[in-house]
């Protein structure tokens, strides 16, 4: 994989390196690093996208264990993300990889902000177990980790995902997406809440573009 | 009381240290790690830090003598005078029977 990062990192027409999102190991682990410093090398960020989950040699997609329906796997896609996103914090692969993103696909946000104050807590306590960590776990993936809205949660009272996005500091680390066509895909136009002008321009256009290095005319990206 | 220890320091994930063995007060309740000097604690030394106080190692009188020291047996008091401080009582053998007078 290292080789082949390498060998098509530079075409114009890729931008990110994508994984499915899971393996047989947590993706902190010694095994990927060979990976993550070719990306980083080419300036290309990582996605992890779902697929694997419970298939080959990779773990069951849910904590409890295999599921019977898809249901159950659809509705934790987000929980599959938080065991990839904490193994790379603890493991030091953000610390250690200062230039690299990670982008999380299709596992929802809403999570998110939980998660970080998690790890902040348990941070304070168990720091001698990740001492290479330099700041607080949240400030890494503040920095370095993108999510993608699709699929988004949608609670009773658009409000209340409004302020989930501020906590999360939307305007830096989220990316709309649609999945377009897929049965679950969201609308750039409906899907989310009223926000002010900085936050709807940064989640729907300006933190792909600066993640991506995309231009402000889309008929000047190449084709071929 | 919490435990006094050291802690981990790394710059780099493949190489972690262990230092200041002894300096490190590890509070027994959550695990925050405070430097037993200043208070200050390691995860945020600049915000969070534990109430600190003056200490000092001094002798406790003039004759630093070792008169204090114990022989080994208990402390529960030592015989003085000619009779031992215990009460004792008239105790007879009758008809294979020990009796104690009160």
């Amino acid at each position: 994989m290292a080789e082949m990062i390498r060998e098509l990192g530079d075409h114009p027409r890729v931008v990110q390196v994508v994984m499915p999102m899971a393996s047989q190991h947590p993706y902190g682990h010694e095994y990927y690093w060979p990976m993550y410093e070719a990306a980083e090398e080419m300036e290309l960020p990582i996605a992890m996208h779902p697929y694997t989950e419970g298939h080959g040699v990779t773990r069951p997609p849910t904590g409890a264990g295999h599921p019977n329906t898809y249901f159950e796997w659809h509705t934790l896609l987000g929980t599959y993300a938080m065991g990839q996103l904490v193994s790379l914090v603890a493991e030091g692969v953000l610390a250690k990889f200062p230039n690299l993103n990670f982008v999380v696909i299709e596992g929802g946000l809403s999570w998110v902000p939980h998660f970080l104050w998690r790890m902040d807590k348990d941070w304070k306590a168990l720091r001698a177990q990740v001492p290479y960590l330099q700041k607080p776990p949240s400030e890494y993936v503040r920095d370095q980790v993108r999510f993608t809205t699709q699929p988004i949660e949608e609670p009773d009272n658009p409000e209340h995902l409004l302020q989930i996005l501020e906590m999360m500091h939307a305007e830096e680390t989220v990316m709309f997406a649609s999945d377009y066509p897929h049965w679950d895909t969201d609308s750039p136009v409906y899907a989310l809440p009223p926000m002010s002008d900085e936050m709807e321009q940064a989640v729907m256009a300006g933190n792909a573009q600066e993640l991506y290095g995309l231009p402000n005319d889309p008929t000047s990206l190449p084709t071929n | 009381m919490g435990k006094v220890t050291g802690t981990t320091s790394a710059t780099d994930p493949e190489k972690v240290e262990w230092e200041d063995d002894g300096q490190i007060l590890r509070c027994p309740w959550h695990g925050w790690e405070f430097d037993i000097a200043t208070g200050e604690s390691v995860f945020n030394p600049h915000k969070v830090r534990a109430r600190s106080f003056d200490t000092a190692v001094e002798s406790t009188s003039d004759d630093t003598s070792e008169e204090s020291a114990t022989d080994g047996g208990c402390d529960c008091g030592a015989v003085e005078g000619d009779q031992p401080p215990v009460d004792t009582y008239e105790v007879d053998v009758e008809d294979q029977q020990v009796v104690v007078y009160l």
